[in-house]
Formats: C-alpha cells, structure tokens, sequence
C-alpha cells in the first residue's frame, strides 16, 4: 500500500471512522455486584465516516467545537490511533501500518504537548532529533542553523526550555519539527496560550512555511485568526461529520447568511431609520450608518437598493461577518444540535 | 549502529538533566547506596548466628544481592521508561513517540532514567569487587550475567506494565509484581520448592535474574546457560508481543504535557 512517492494528493481519508466503547451509565449496576459485573459498554462515535482530500501544497484549517472529532482525525492521519474503519492514506503511507516511513516525511506540532526536553537546552533537543530521525550531523546542523535563522532563535538555543517564553518555545518547536524537513505539517491548536505577538510571529513563520517551502499544511485551531491568515481552505467538522468544505472565502460568505453595510453620509439623514424586515440598522454617527444584513431574509441588493433612494451616500463598503463570527456560528450550530438531540 | 547511537544519546541526555540538579542526583544515588547496604549488614549478621541455611552462606548471598542490584541498577538507570509505562499509557502520553520513526518500545524504554539505580549498580558492583573475592574470570562473568538479568527485569517491566493497555491502571499491580520480583531474587533459592518454584521460573522469574546467573557464577554449566538465553529470549518475546498487542487498544489523551 505504501510507495512513499511523490504523490498530488498529500491527505486522502475516504470513509475513515473510529468509534469506541464507553461505560453505559444509563443502565445503573447497583449493590455488591458492581465490583464483579461487567459494566454495560455502549458505542460512542468519535469520527462518523468522513471522506475529504488534501493536495501537497494546501494549506488547510480544520475546525470545529471541542470534541468534534479533530484531534481524532489528526491522530489517525499521524499514526497514533488506529481507525474503526475507512481508509487513509498520508503521502501516500496507510498512517497506522507504515508508521516508521511517514514519520521521517511528516511532523506535527502540538501547542498543549511540548516535543522538546524540559530541562535541557533546546540545543541538545535538535542533536536528540537528529539521532531520532537518523540525520546526517553535518547536514542537521546546517539545517539547524538555517531554522534559527529564519524564526530568530538566535540567544535561545543555549537555554533551558524550562527558561523560555511560551512563544519563543513555539517558535523552537516549530524549529525542530522542522529539521527533518518534512513534507507536511500537522498543527493542533499551535498558538494557544500565546499573546498576539507571538501569535502573529508563529503565523507568518506557518504561512512562509507553506508558501515558499511548499510544506503543506494540516492545522486546527479554535482561533479565528489562525485561520485566516495561516489557511487557503478550511474543513468544518461537528459530531464527527463533515458539514463544510471549501475555501475560507466561501467559508465567511456561506456559512453565516449575514452582510454589513456601512455607509458615509455625504449630509446627515433626519428621516425614520430605514425598517426592513431581516435587517437590523444602527446609526453610528450622524454620517455614519451601519446595517447587518441577514440575506436569508432580504438580499443585500435589495437594501442597498432602498437605501441609496432614500440616503445621500458619500461612500459604501459591504463586508461579510468576521471569521470570529463564523467560527461562533459553527459551535453554536454544535451546540444547538446536541441540545435538540 | 543507529540503535546504539539513538540510545547514547538519551543516556547522555537523561545523565545532563540528571546532572542538572547535582544535589537531588547525588543524593539519590547515596540513599540507595545506604538502603542496599542495610540489608547486607542484616545479612552479615543473621550468617554470623547461623552460618548456613541449607548450603547457603554469606558469600551466596553477596553474590545473589551483587548480581540483582548490578542489574536493576543498570535496568532503571538505562532503561527506566520501562518502569514508568503503565502510568503513561493511562495517561495517554505514548503520541509523541507514536509520531517519530524508531522503534516505540525502545524509545519508550530509554527516554527515562531512574537515577537511583546508579546507586543499585555501584553498591553491586562494589561488594561483589570487595566481599565476593572474585577471580578475572568471575569479574568478566559478573558483568555478563548482569547485563542478562537487567534485560529479563526490563522486560518483565515491560509485559506487567503494558497490562494497562487492557485495566486502564495497572501502576500498582506492576509495582507489585516487580518489587516481588526483586524480593524472590534476594532469598536463597533453596527456600523455595514445589509450585513456588514453578512460579519463579515463569510468572516472576527471579530463577533467571538470580537463581540460574547465581549457580552460573559457581559453576559454568552449558545447559544452565542454555536455558537462561533462551529464558532471557523468551522474556523480550512476551515483553515485545505484549506491548505491540496493547498498543492497538491504546487511547490517546489530552493533557498538556512536557517532555521532562
């Protein structure tokens, strides 16, 4: 199965499932004989068949709420667990047979778990990599040297881990995720707990990453910017099923019907506030006017069309919701849909 | 060879993080010095009162407490991932050497250090060197049959551990088995007869950590030697079976985790 070529399609998943068994507790076991009797399992779904793919070169988000099946699917694709059912295949390896050969070609970083050794210099993290993944010494160091460089580690290497900042710590993860030089990235959740310096610090080096190197890029995340700047396409997963897959364009224009129109005035407007059923308007200044659009209702032309008849419009600018909005939007559909199950 | 340098260089590192807190290092590897020489003091005693129990005398029993803590000192001091397995495996903490290319067991196994354990090898090494009055060949022996023991303790370590693969915790039953392992392998094996026997040739194997490199130390026997490496063999097949076994009912966890 496994031909470790170079192959167009970096990530295939066709059908992938996993499902395991937890403690019914719905069927109460009462008395003496809950210490001998088998407590009734049931099956519990974490990753309905899901079926996407990702060309090498993509850099692609893959979102949803807490417990949507994400970091299941990732761990699936890296090797770590093994499917229920379905078949994946990551360059084209069967990530839980072939686990040896994917690992020299992918790397994955993971915000809430280091991969670097606490108490010693990063330093001696890289020569530790370098015999994991059975490097050339002279050509790591090169490499070594290069990613320091590049993500300005310089001052850092000498240092305990223990003594870094949690950003400089996810820049020197990133660092040694990448001496081997993998062909693709798994990210999950890489920024959290970094302030929005280090956060756009860690972006940029992702997306550079992405887009002069090549390196295609699998990222999760619950952070809308991440998203944005880092991703070209997003996959939106909730209770183990896909429900979106496309470009984060579409994503923030599809997903949440909603548009804003904000108008300059070029004199002030005394009438009535303009009432349209599906739009909410809110005067911001005597100029200024904004109006949320929902265009499952009335579509924005059609505001926009009454308003220019009865506004004096210096200027106009329509903008879809925020990915911020979007990503709220998608857990509240989660958490709505949970409820009424 | 990349083995034998992949596995350098964590003994390196865990000796550098070791090193990195000199006094809790040292300290360590006198507590244990102190411990092992206790119960050697017990012995002298209880062999100055009676001077032999069914054959056994002092000396026996130097060579039976060298031997043991030579290799359970080398086994936790270079492998002591194996010891600490049934606690990561519930943790759910195997996924960072899940996603590296070398083998998960042995990378498993090396990536801790127990650093008591130097005191265990150095407190072996001494009273075998000091009370055991071994000739060069008894020396040459000594060494082999510890690196032998150390492997059949770090596989043990690894078959009971993995045991959490199927209970979810098995820290205390593994810690059981293996602080009764060590306890079997400390007495004269003459005590031990009938069915008892039977169990410490197979469930604990204190006859192949001790009993049989003991008798070997007295006399090289060929067939003795035999069974012990294909005891010792048979040891890292269940070890090896048992854990890649378990790890398809491994369950991946989500605590925020630091390599220290």
């Amino acid at each position: 199965m496994s031909t470790g070529g170079h192959c167009e399609i970096a990530v295939s998943l066709r059908g992938l499932t996993r499902t395991f068994e937890r403690p019914d507790l719905g069927v109460p076991v009462r008395g003496l004989r809950r210490f001998w009797t088998r407590r009734p399992t049931m099956e519990a779904v974490a990753l309905h068949p899901t079926t996407f793919h990702v060309n090498a070169g993509e850099s692609v988000a893959f979102i949803g709420p807490n417990g949507a099946g994400k970091s299941t699917t990732i761990k699936i694709l890296t090797g770590i667990l093994h499917p229920t059912a379905g078949m994946a295949t990551v360059l084209g390896h069967v990530p839980w047979l072939d686990r040896d050969a994917l690992s020299r070609e992918i790397a994955t970083v993971f915000g809430q778990k280091s991969q670097l050794w606490y108490h010693l210099p990063a330093r001696d993290s890289f020569t530790l990599l370098t015999r994991i993944h059975d490097l050339d010494a002279d050509l790591a160091r090169r490499r070594a040297g290069a990613l320091c460089e590049r993500f300005g580690l310089d001052g850092l290497l000498d240092r305990p881990v223990r003594t870094l900042s949690l950003g400089e710590r996810m820049r020197c993860e990133v660092a040694a995720a990448l001496l081997h030089s993998p062909r693709i990235l798994f990210l999950d959740e890489p920024t959290i707990g970094l302030d929005v310096i280090a956060r756009q610090e860690l972006r940029s080096i992702i997306r550079e990453l992405n887009q002069r190197d090549g390196v295609t890029v699998f990222l999760t995340s619950h952070d809308a910017g991440d998203v944005e700047r880092v991703c070209d396409r997003a996959i939106v997963i909730h209770t183990g099923r896909v429900v979106f897959d496309g470009s984060i364009e579409t994503l923030r224009r599809d997903f949440v019907r909603r548009k804003t129109i904000s108008l300059e005035l070029s004199s002030p407007f005394t009438g009535e506030s303009p009432i349209m059923s599906g739009v909410v308007s809110t005067q911001l200044t005597p100029m200024r006017w904004q109006f949320q659009v929902d265009t499952t209702v009335v579509p924005a032309e059609t505001v926009l069309a009454g308003l220019i008849g009865r506004m004096q419009i210096a200027d106009l600018t329509i903008t879809d919701p925020p990915m911020e909005d979007v990503i709220a939007a998608i857990y509240g559909q989660a958490s709505s849909s949970e409820a009424v199950s | 060879m990349n083995v034998v340098r992949f596995t350098g260089a964590y003994v390196w590192a865990n000796l550098r993080i070791a090193l990195a807190y000199r006094a809790a290092f040292f300290s360590a590897v006198l507590g244990m010095v102190i411990n092992d020489a206790i119960w050697v003091v017990f012995w002298w005693l209880f062999f100055t009162r009676f001077p032999s129990v069914d054959g056994y005398g002092f000396r026996d029993i130097v060579i039976v407490w060298s031997i043991c803590a030579t290799a359970f000192g080398l086994a936790v001091g270079l492998a002591g991932g194996a010891f600490t397995l049934a606690s990561r495996i519930a943790r759910g903490e195997l996924d960072f050497y899940l996603v590296l290319p070398k083998p998960v067991i042995l990378h498993l196994v090396v990536s801790r250090m127990d650093t008591s354990g130097w005191g265990d090898a150095l407190f072996g090494v001494a009273v075998f060197a000091f009370l055991a009055s071994p000739t060069p060949m008894d020396a040459v022996a000594f060494v082999g049959l510890s690196l032998i023991a150390a492997t059949i303790f770090v596989s043990y370590a690894i078959a009971v551990n993995s045991l959490a693969f199927w209970t979810g915790r098995a820290e205390t039953l593994s810690d059981q088995l293996i602080f009764g392992l060590i306890t079997f392998a400390t007495y004269p094996e003459k005590l031990f007869t009938g069915a008892v026997k039977v169990v410490l040739y197979t469930v604990v194997p204190a006859g192949f950590v001790a009993y049989i490199p003991v008798s070997l130390l007295h006399e090289w026997d060929r067939g003795w030697a035999l069974v012990l490496l294909v005891g010792t063999i048979g040891s890292i097949s269940v070890a090896v079976t048992t854990f890649t076994v378990g790890l398809r009912r491994y369950q991946s966890g989500n605590l925020t985790a630091m390599r220290a």
